[in-house]
């Protein structure tokens, strides 16, 4: 990763990222024309003086009235940070110019996916693919811009976890692939599976509310990282146009952080 | 556990989140919702499954909506996600004890999702479980103890018996409200789920 900006001079937002390039989700998909994944590790400064300078009012607003414990008050916050940072990013090529923060403003669809929108987007005449995530006082945000992409990520730290959780996780035929595993490479190949259903539930946008099952592993390549997922039941009823189609997602560890991303190419053959 | 009340059940569940979450129990509340908390995805599966041991029931994998949908087809219950009238009616006959307020005006689903993280929302989806877990055994009366996976022994006679998952009932549930109630004045056809 490149190293964080130091916030010395809160002011300064507006023209420079909060957060750090991460190219290690995206490098797997090709060259990142279209594609920019930003992370923050901690909070680059006071989480109020933060919010007043990165958000929009009315998410301002919404973070004031937050009934929620200083973890996840933070982690949305830090998201949010990293998510206005890839807008940015990804916009910039075709704008010509960096948005501030407070202009890019992220609200949820009627599914929950984050939507970036601006008066900018009207200038753009289209708008950025977004997906955030966040794990243990981490966030992560990946934002993609070509027509018709769906983008996801997910994060989970190798201390967060409990032994079994496979068992609610994972089918039986899934957990026949983490079975042949060793033990450590087991517990890494346990969170990217689980990683990997998220993030492909984030790039379709419905999550996983379709039930875990839903999302059915039908292959993982340790050389590669690369996981295979073919929908079943609801979310196939969700998105009819997968059925019969096996879609990859990319999964990786860096130290003890494991993460996967989810790109679909709408109209894409494979 | 078929007389399990709320509030038993509310004081047991506080204390598996807050655990799970390692927080004070004093912040969970009947209205606070467990990503409030500071709940993420794998939290929720390890309070599933502390949940499910410590009431021995089932817990179903997806909401009553989603199952709902699998049964109804596309476009009945939820349209670009939001809840049809079809779809609020369905919501309120099932969970008659929830917030009115949670079906008023237009519901998004991403609403709908945050309602069913709410403790209370999930407090009484465990007692309506627990009623289908037996304290007596059905053939003797002796005493119904865990034994392995989700299945219940009595300590008595040896008789054992297998819990019924949350996804079971609900979609058995639906089965029958699609055919009562929905199907008799919309002419909808039987669904393909039932025929199979």
């Amino acid at each position: 990763m490149e190293p964080a900006h130091n916030l010395d001079d809160p002011t300064a937002s507006g023209s420079v990222p909060l957060s750090q390039a991460w190219n290690a989700p995206v490098a797997p998909w090709g060259p990142p024309v279209s594609l920019v994944c930003r992370r923050l590790d901690a909070l680059p400064c006071e989480p109020g003086a933060l919010a007043e300078l990165v958000l929009s009012r009315r998410e301002r607003d919404q973070w004031l009235s937050m009934r929620a414990v200083d973890k996840r008050r933070h982690e949305w916050l830090m998201g949010r940070c990293a998510a206005k940072d890839a807008v940015r990013l990804v916009l910039e090529k075709p704008l010509g110019w960096r948005i501030p923060h407070s202009d890019i403003e992220i609200v949820p669809d009627a599914y929950g996916r984050p939507l970036a929108q601006g008066a900018w987007s009207v200038l753009l005449g289209t708008q950025p693919v977004l997906s955030i995530a966040h794990t243990q006082g981490r966030a992560a945000a990946l934002a993609a811009l070509r027509p018709g992409q769906l983008a996801g990520i997910d994060l989970e730290s190798m201390h967060h976890r409990r032994e079994d959780f496979e068992a609610i996780a994972f089918s039986a035929d899934e957990r026949g692939l983490l079975a042949v595993l060793p033990g450590d490479l087991h517990q890494e190949w346990a969170l990217r599976l689980w990683c990997a259903k998220e993030a492909l539930g984030k790039a379709l946008g419905r999550g996983l509310s379709a039930g875990l099952q839903a999302f059915h592993i039908t292959a993982a390549e340790i050389s590669t990282g690369t996981v295979r997922i073919e929908l079943r039941a609801g979310a196939l009823q969700q998105f009819p146009q997968l059925a019969g189609r096996r879609v990859t997602v990319y999964t990786g560890r860096e130290s003890e952080l494991v993460f996967a991303t989810g790109i679909y190419q709408q109209g894409a053959a494979e | 556990m078929p007389n399990v009340t709320e509030s038993e059940v509310f004081d047991k569940f506080a204390q598996i989140v807050a655990r799970s979450l390692r927080i004070d129990v004093a912040q969970v509340t009947p209205e606070v919702h467990l990503t409030d908390l500071g709940a993420e995805s794998l939290d929720l599966i390890e309070i599933t499954m502390e949940t499910e041991s410590q009431f021995h029931i089932f817990l179903p994998d997806k909401s009553i909506l989603e199952t709902a949908v699998e049964v109804f087809g596309p476009g009945v219950l939820e349209k670009d996600g939001y809840l049809t009238g079809e779809g609020k009616r369905l919501l309120m006959c099932r969970m008659p004890d929830a917030d009115a307020e949670a079906f008023q005006g237009d519901v998004a689903l991403k609403d709908l999702q945050h309602y069913f993280l709410k403790v209370g929302t999930w407090v009484r989806m465990i007692q309506g479980l627990a009623q289908y877990t037996p304290a007596e055994c059905p053939a003797c009366g002796g005493r119904m103890a865990p034994s392995m996976g989700f299945r219940m022994k009595c300590a008595q006679c040896g008789e054992e018996i297998t819990l019924r998952s949350g996804e079971e009932l609900n979609r058995e549930w639906v089965r029958e409200y699609y055919d009562k109630e929905y199907r008799p004045q919309a002419g909808a056809p039987i669904p393909v789920t039932v025929v199979q």
